[in-house]
């Protein structure tokens, strides 16, 4: 930095202009306008979601999840009364978080819960059955994933007389990631995109099952 | 940093200038002004490296909120600020027998079986508090690897330490029961809390005892295990 004082006086230093400073702004500036020009940045394109069937495995990140099967049964009714008719999905889940988690119901709108269900996106066709789908262990019993140990969670509609289950499934799933912020508890939420009221958790996969008919349960 | 000294070209080629060699040069000059400039910057990226630090391995904040514990191990009564808690024993099963609600998926004998992946732990406690009746919420069992278990929701309620009220005075038993993968039996700790609001508390307190299992303790109530547990309290 400093010119020695051993320097010729009519030494070049004097005509060395300073060229690399703003050379490097106009290159910034240049590349800056080319971008612009062409549209401008744009977040990479999502990867579409995978494509699984019957028995195959998706690592939600917070689960590890497999997609068993899909099937009609009929079940005896309380106390004598008349046969009820369901339509259950079932996974096998192992929850690879640090804390017990629960089962849930299927997503419904908004940014998602925290539960495993709420990463059952959509299931299509849609199943409306007056109070929705349960879900819960098999055998209709607990609903808690814990840690390290396997379980199986049964998604089941009833069906109304009358009404034909559908021959496949599709089921949109999601994914999660562990987050933490200052307005967020550090946790598992699922992966989003979009902000505010657009925010619509992204489909990591897309399952499809065929519907297989199961008899009676006794 | 510092600004250039050329050499004036009007001056000899030593660059000496007309600046005599008695008056104090500006090289010299600039010296203590130097050594302050190396100073700040080094005070500055200590006091950049220590906030670094700070955000990185200093209370976070989850920490903030983390509720006060109080440690303890078995056949200890352990006081905390509300309530206070023991473990008498511990037990396994394979397997519990619930009363069953009448309906279907019954054994003849009135029982609901429920059976796990992993095995039953069955925790026998009990709490009495300090001053005012509380219920105690789901209780946890913290294993060595980290992991937390909720006890769990597939036995009855009613018979577990949860249920009841938690007076003050004396002690209400119950039991509390976890389903685990048998391998984070040892080392484990049963963690005890009032039940939560709709509203977290930050710095609640709770009671973590230790069941003082080692592998081979854990080995042998895992072998130990029982087929069935049934819930006692039922007629």
């Amino acid at each position: 930095m400093t010119a020695s004082p051993e320097d010729p006086p009519e030494g070049p230093t004097r005509r060395r202009r300073p060229v690399a400073v703003p050379l490097a702004a106009l290159t910034a500036a240049s590349c800056l306008a080319i971008v612009a020009a062409l549209g401008g940045l744009a977040t990479a394109p999502d990867r579409p979601p995978k494509r699984l069937g019957p028995g195959a495995t998706l690592d939600q990140e917070q689960f590890s999840t497999r997609f068993v099967e899909s099937r009609t049964v009929s079940e005896p009714g309380a106390f004598g009364g008349p046969a009820k008719r369901l339509l259950e999905i079932e996974f096998e889940v192992v929850n690879k978080g640090e804390e017990t988690a629960s089962m849930g119901l299927p997503y419904s709108g908004g940014p998602g819960g925290p539960s495993f269900g709420s990463s059952l996106l959509a299931i299509t066709p849609r199943l409306g059955g007056t109070y929705g789908p349960s879900v819960s262990g098999p055998g209709g019993e607990g609903g808690q994933l814990h840690p390290a140990l396997p379980a199986r969670v049964v998604v089941a509609y009833e069906l109304t007389e009358g009404q034909q289950a559908p021959r496949e499934l599709t089921i949109d799933v999601g994914r999660y990631e562990f987050r933490e912020g200052i307005t967020l508890t550090p946790g598992w939420h699922l992966v989003t995109k979009g902000e505010g009221k657009k925010q619509r958790p992204v489909t990591a996969a897309r399952v499809t099952l065929p519907v297989v008919p199961k008899g009676t349960r006794s | 940093m510092s600004t250039p000294v050329r050499p004036h070209p009007e001056t000899g080629p030593r660059g000496e200038s007309r600046e005599g060699p008695g008056t104090p040069g500006r090289r010299d000059g600039e010296r203590p002004g130097r050594w302050r400039a190396a100073g700040a910057v080094l005070t500055g990226i200590a006091l950049a490296v220590a906030a670094v630090g700070l955000h990185a391995f200093g209370a976070d904040v989850s920490d903030h909120d983390a509720p006060l514990t109080w440690t303890g191990s078995v056949g200890e009564n352990v006081t905390g600020s509300r309530f206070s808690a023991r473990v008498k024993a511990v037990h396994a099963a394979r397997s519990i027998a619930n009363a069953s609600p009448g309906g279907s998926g019954n054994s003849p004998d009135g029982q609901k079986r429920v059976t796990t992946k992993g095995i039953f732990v069955i925790v026998e406690v009990g709490a009495t508090a300090t001053r005012e009746p509380q219920r105690l919420g789901a209780p946890v069992l913290l294993a060595d690897s980290g992991r937390g278990y909720e006890a769990t929701d597939r036995m009855e309620e009613t018979s577990t330490i949860v249920y009841p009220f938690v007076q003050p005075g004396w002690w209400t038993e119950g039991v509390a029961v976890f389903e685990i993968p048998p391998r984070e039996l040892a080392g484990s700790r049963i963690v005890l809390a009032p039940q939560g609001g709709l509203v977290v508390e930050p710095n609640g307190p709770e009671i973590e005892i230790d069941l003082g299992l080692d592998e081979e303790a854990a080995k042998r109530l895992i072998a130990a295990a029982k087929d069935v547990y049934t819930p006692a309290g039922r007629g």
